[in-house]
């Protein structure tokens, strides 16, 4: 170092912190504070975990979280253009919605059109879920219901 | 008779009782795990005290530098600023902090209109009504830069700004 250079302060980023927005886990926090909201009484949730089947990796479990004592399971995708991906694995979630038999399935984006709107597939598949279970409330969340109030 | 053992289960706990019956296994997913300690690092004496206060965060000017911190760190992403193009080598996010800075200060001087109805800046609530987060459209953010003679740009990853 010369005379008369200054040291520089650096700034880090925590590396958990860091993985954690680097992996779009801002959409689930987002939806569990939704459901924060909206709970009169109690809200207890689990972070992201991964279902196993036979040992071997089946699905992914966005949110689960049990709202006033309502059973909540969903799904995250930061924009619309990719329920595709969550479609080609509706078997699997149909699959575990049938052990779980969760009151309330939620759906979340951050576009501005809500998922059931955006993905005629999603639709479709909502509409088949309820077919067999008319008892399940369907949320679907867009930016608005997530970013609109603070 | 002895002492009564009484545990009270996480959500963890009864999700994974439910699946057990099926015979499916569950544990936290590596997004799961960064998710718990991230929301440990927030102030509160409960997880939902926490989890609000992590979420005012994400909803938060704040975390437009968070946005930043993470596009900066992609290979591709070049920066111009004034025309002149340099490559990003470092993490040297309190640059990256001024530009922002400037951006809102312009936005603030503007109270910009984005899209059709409301402004980039509320006046009346002293808060900036724009949020960054990584992927999607570069458009809104190329019109911004005419305004602020900032240039974000990107080869192959955009940026979105959202309305909060």
């Amino acid at each position: 170092m010369y005379k008369g250079d200054e040291p520089k302060i650096v700034y880090d980023l925590n590396e958990v912190v860091f993985q954690c927005f680097l992996n779009n886990e801002d959409l689930p926090i987002l939806t569990l504070d939704y459901f924060r909201k909206r709970a009169k009484e109690a809200l207890t949730f689990s972070p992201e975990f991964k279902i196993y089947k036979n040992d071997q990796e089946y699905l992914e479990m966005d949110i689960a979280c049990i709202c006033d004592g309502k059973i909540v399971i969903g799904e995250c995708k930061k924009t619309n253009e990719n329920w595709d991906e969550f479609l080609g694995k509706k078997d699997r979630f149909s699959e575990i919605l049938e052990i779980i038999q969760p009151d309330i399935v939620v759906f979340s984006t951050l576009d501005k059109q809500r998922p059931d709107e955006a993905s005629k597939g999603l639709a479709k598949f909502i509409n088949e879920i309820q077919k067999k279970h008319n008892d399940i409330e369907f949320i679907n969340l867009n930016r608005e219901d997530l970013l609109g109030s603070t | 008779m002895g002492p009564i053992n009484i545990k009270v289960l996480n959500a963890f706990d009864i999700f994974s009782l439910f699946l057990k019956e099926g015979k499916y296994s569950c544990e936290f997913s590596d997004k799961g795990k960064y998710f718990k300690e991230t929301l440990n690092k927030f102030e509160g004496t409960t997880e939902i005290e926490k989890l609000e206060n992590l979420a005012k965060f994400v909803r938060s000017e704040k975390y437009v530098l968070i946005g930043v911190y993470l596009l900066k760190l992609h290979n591709n992403v070049t920066r111009l600023i004034n025309g002149k193009q340099e490559r990003l080598k470092t993490l040297d996010i309190i640059k990256w902090r001024k530009d922002v800075e400037k951006v809102i200060g312009t936005l603030k001087k503007l109270g910009m209109s984005q899209g059709n109805d409301r402004k980039c800046y509320d006046e009346d609530k002293n808060k900036l009504n724009l949020g960054l987060i990584i992927t999607v459209s570069i458009a809104n953010v190329v019109e911004i830069n005419k305004k602020s003679h900032l240039k974000l740009c990107t080869k192959g990853m955009s940026l979105k700004l959202f309305m909060i």
